[in-house]
């Protein structure tokens, strides 16, 4: 399968301050909607800044359809829908203009997708988009990304600001466009919820690096919350044990994560003197669960 | 596409342009009443003989209105591009950059020089009515300064609103102050005439200070 | 084009620099100026010099006709008293005041009426001579009608084989007079067009004299309106002169029309009647009205010139009589000790005006190597930032420090990422 996105050792920091990530490696094949997760800060508007050629990495190579992002042609850029985060477009255009604006650099222009999710609204085609609302302005943003009809659509954070109606609207409207048109997207959210609706793989992004690349099934399937009682009061947290995720003291008892199974958990738990009481696994009811099984509460 | 960038650039800085041009016709028609009152009140020849002995040209009063015409259209097309970082938008669009800021910056231009060119008519028709025409041509080639003071304003506001650290920005504004004020130096009237040309020249390279800009704001150099 | 772009940045800035940093320099530095004035005394055959610095008395030398050192030459000091019985084609005023006014010195008659009569007292500035005209003149009324002097009426231009008079008040060619003008100058061997011309028009002075115009070949002409008619009068001079300017006076020693200077910068001095032109001996001192101030002085017993520039000051004085030259004094332009520290900063001074001329345009003044090693320091230390930052732009910069120093380090420093 070839990939619309490929990223190899990405590295990049605020300023000459803190590292983002380090040799960041990922792929986002062709067909597949990929969602980008991690708390704030770590790096999720900076990469696709990054992607769409608006922020100079220190290091390392991206290409979007096999050409580096720092020179892609102008066809190419027209292959690719993009929201800023925010819904943020030429609000000082009206309804009708900005889709006449927009008509004229796309060749596959689709005028009925736009009207089409516009009469939705309640909005004369004169209305300036200033003087919607976040939700309306959402909607407009995206009829725009409809009727681009671009190969690759790369969303930052589509869900910031919107109503939990309008975010149903825009994520209905979005999966039944992607799924039919077999579009690849890369999109980011803070609203987990949101994504698990319409994403088929996903980044779990940390401070620094990548948590884990896979398909949300698997991620769903394989990954287990463990919870337990300590042996004593003063027995340690199992911190700092690799493959075991977001370690937590609780009321009744400890909980953890891990893609492992029950006997390589209780191996691992053992050989760090640990003695877990009534250990029992779960798996996770969400993918929001997952992301904080992965990330942790802070 | 060309036409839709045209159109997207109007639409930002329509009520700045139709300000500009009120605004400059306002001037100049105060400036010309204030011709018509010398020659109501002492007669044409007075106007001829204070423009041959005390070097003065009677529109002093516009002199600095294709400068705040320039920043007025500069800064009303180019701030809607930076708030909420909007540049990004425009920077996805698919043409080349440097053709979409030319494009960009040629509407302004375009709009500026509109305004302008009518108010220059404006002076050129009044004062071929009035004087000889080599006096005429003397007060026209002293306004041109003041034009070119206008695109240099222009430019340099693209400049400045492009760029996204608020360091450089300041220091885009100083160095703008300093070049427009190299245009103001000189009152007497032709004192320019022979650096025209240079100018001119210097002040269409001042397009490629908005494109600094912007090759800035794609390395992610933005507060 | 992303270079070129950075690069016109820099240039930009490095030239706004080049006249804002020396500008903002003399705006905090500034240097009192202590020009000394002087006048030739009749009564003695000797300089007076008098000087004054802001706050202080006035000091007043005397110094010999063509000393060396003309401040430092004696420790004679006057009072200004004395200086007044002087020079008292200067100061005749208070000398009546105090009744101390001789009947005569050296031989003239000095009644207030003598003195009054011929005294000339002229400035003439470059900023008045390099400017832009429009190539248009206005021409008065030489003998009006009535006793005083009317603002003129009609303006002229020149064509390529005449003189154009237009009505002011309809904008309208005056073919009659065009012609009658053309004829008589044409008559007199005027070559269309004049290269040069000087007027007063003022309705507030005593007379017109009209214009003094030299013709395309560099011949001198005294043109002007009388009664409505061409006066047309050339100067007489040997073939091989050429005028490069002339300056009209009409001040109250009518017998003098104004002053002259050829091509190779000698001064001639003219005469009303029969339109004579006198070389003034000033040997090899050259006067060049473009870019020196001059002052004249003139009165019942010497002629005096200043001629000033950059460089310094020049003082002349010629016989009133037989245009001698009596006197020569030099005084160097003193360089302040802010300017001599300057040298050291700034490695050259642009400038877009100059109190030599009324135009605007690019120049370079004050080429200093004294900056070099400053500006060799500086570009050290932008190389040192460069190589420790890994920065090619400030190593670029320090090469082009090395010539524009002060100039270039700030903006590589204050630009650079």
């Amino acid at each position: 399968m070839n990939n619309v996105i490929s990223v190899r050792n990405l590295t990049q920091r605020y300023g000459r301050g803190r590292l983002i990530y380090d040799n960041l490696n990922f792929d986002v094949p062709q067909g597949s909607i990929l969602g980008l997760l991690g708390k704030n800060g770590t790096g999720k508007t900076t990469t696709i800044n990054i992607l769409m050629g608006f922020l100079k990495p220190q290091s390392g190579e991206c290409q979007i359809f096999g050409e580096e992002i720092t020179a892609l042609r102008p066809e190419t850029r027209a292959r690719i829908a993009l929201l800023l985060e925010g819904h943020v477009q030429y609000s000082f255009m009206s309804i009708s203009q900005i889709e006449e604006f927009y008509a004229k650099f796309y060749p596959r222009w689709n005028r009925d997708a736009y009207y089409g999710l516009m009469e939705k609204l309640h909005v004369s085609p004169g209305q300036k988009i200033s003087s919607m609302s976040n939700g309306q302005r959402s909607q407009v943003a995206l009829g725009l990304i409809l009727a681009q009809n671009a190969d690759l659509l790369v969303l930052d954070d589509f869900s910031l600001g919107l109503d939990p109606g309008y975010r149903r609207l825009f994520v209905d409207y979005l999966r039944d466009f992607v799924k039919s048109e077999g579009k690849t997207v890369f999109m980011t959210s803070h609203i987990i919820q949101d994504l698990e609706r319409l994403v088929d793989d996903c980044i779990i992004l940390d401070y620094g690096k990548i948590l884990t690349q896979q398909p949300v099934t698997d991620l769903m399937r394989d990954l287990h919350k463990f919870e337990y009682r300590p042996g004593s009061d003063n027995e340690k947290m199992p911190e700092n044990i690799p493959g075991i995720y977001s370690p937590w003291q609780g009321h009744d008892g400890r909980e953890f994560y891990s893609f492992l199974s029950r006997q390589e958990v209780e191996a691992l738990l053992s050989n760090e003197g640990i003695k877990p009481a009534g250990l029992t696994l779960s798996p996770v009811e969400s993918l929001e669960d997952a992301f904080i099984g992965l990330t942790g509460r802070y | 596409m060309t036409k839709a960038i045209l159109i997207k650039e109007y639409i930002k800085t329509r009520r700045a342009f139709w300000c500009s041009l009120l605004l400059s016709l306002f001037f100049t028609g105060y400036a010309i009443s204030g011709i018509n009152r010398v020659v109501a009140t002492h007669g044409i020849e007075h106007v001829w003989l204070i423009m041959l002995l005390k070097d003065q040209i009677f529109i002093d009063a516009i002199k600095y209105v294709p400068l705040l015409c320039g920043l007025l259209i500069g800064l009303s097309q180019m701030i809607p591009e930076m708030q909420l970082n909007r540049l990004k938008l425009t920077l996805h669009l698919p043409v080349p950059t440097l053709r979409l800021l030319l494009t960009m910056t040629g509407a302004g231009v375009a709009e500026l020089t509109l305004i302008y060119l009518i108010q220059f008519a404006i002076i050129t028709i009044y004062y071929s009515s009035l004087i000889a025409p080599e006096m005429t041509w003397s007060v026209l080639l002293t306004s041109i300064p003041w034009y070119l003071a206008g695109y240099t304003a222009y430019f340099f506001s693209a400049a400045v609103c492009l760029e996204g650290k608020w360091r450089r920005r300041i220091l885009l504004s100083l160095l703008a102050v300093g070049v427009l004020s190299v245009y103001y130096f000189q009152p007497i009237p032709g004192a320019y005439n022979g650096m025209l040309l240079p100018a001119l020249v210097v002040t269409l390279l001042l397009c490629l200070l908005a494109f600094t800009s912007v090759n800035r704001f794609k390395q992610g150099l933005i507060d | 084009m992303k270079k070129l772009s950075t690069i016109l940045l820099y240039i930009l800035s490095i030239a706004v620099l080049s006249w804002f940093l020396p500008w903002l320099y003399a705006l905090l530095t500034p240097t009192p100026s202590a020009e000394p004035f002087c006048a030739f005394s009749p009564v003695n055959g000797q300089w007076i010099i008098s000087r004054s610095a802001p706050g202080e008395k006035p000091q007043i030398t005397v110094a010999s006709p063509f000393s060396n050192d003309p401040l430092n030459e004696n420790d004679i000091r006057l009072t200004v008293a004395m200086r007044d019985s002087l020079v008292p084609q200067l100061y005749y005023r208070q000398l009546i005041a105090h009744d101390l006014l001789p009947d005569s010195i050296a031989g003239k008659e000095t009644s207030v009426h003598n003195l009054r009569t011929k005294e000339v007292f002229f400035n003439n500035s470059p900023r008045e001579i390099n400017k832009h005209t429009p190539g248009v003149w206005l021409m008065m009324e030489s003998m009006p009608v009535r006793v005083d002097l009317s603002d003129p009426e009609e303006t002229f231009r020149f064509t390529a084989d005449g003189i154009e008079f237009i009505r002011m008040a309809d904008n309208t060619v005056n073919t009659d007079r065009s012609c009658r003008f053309t004829e008589a100058m044409k008559s007199r061997g005027f070559t269309f067009p004049a290269i040069d011309l000087s007027a007063n028009i003022s309705s507030k002075k005593a007379y017109d004299e009209g214009y003094l115009m030299t013709d395309y070949d560099g011949k001198l002409y005294h043109v002007k309106q009388q009664a409505g008619r061409p006066y047309v009068a050339q100067f007489s001079l040997p073939d091989s002169v050429k005028i490069s300017k002339a300056i009209i006076w009409e001040e109250s020693d009518r017998s003098l029309l104004g002053m002259a200077v050829d091509t190779d910068g000698h001064p001639y001095l003219l005469k009303t009647d029969g339109h004579l032109a006198v070389r003034l001996p000033a040997g090899s001192i050259k006067v060049n009205p473009r870019s020196q101030t001059l002052m004249a002085m003139g009165n019942l017993f010497n002629i005096t010139l200043r001629l000033s520039d950059s460089d310094g000051t020049q003082w002349l004085t010629f016989d009133a009589d037989d245009l001698s030259l009596a006197g020569s004094l030099y005084f160097p332009r003193q360089k302040s000790a802010a300017a001599t520290a300057a040298r050291y900063i700034f490695p050259y001074t642009l400038s877009f005006v100059s109190v030599y001329d009324s135009l605007a345009y690019p120049r370079i003044s004050n080429l200093s190597w004294l900056a070099l090693p400053l500006n060799i320091l500086l570009a050290v230390i932008l190389m040192a930032i460069g190589i420790r930052r890994k920065n090619c732009g400030l190593k670029a910069g320090a090469a082009v420090t090395v010539i524009f120093g002060i100039y270039s380090f700030i903006p590589f420093i204050l630009l650079h990422d």
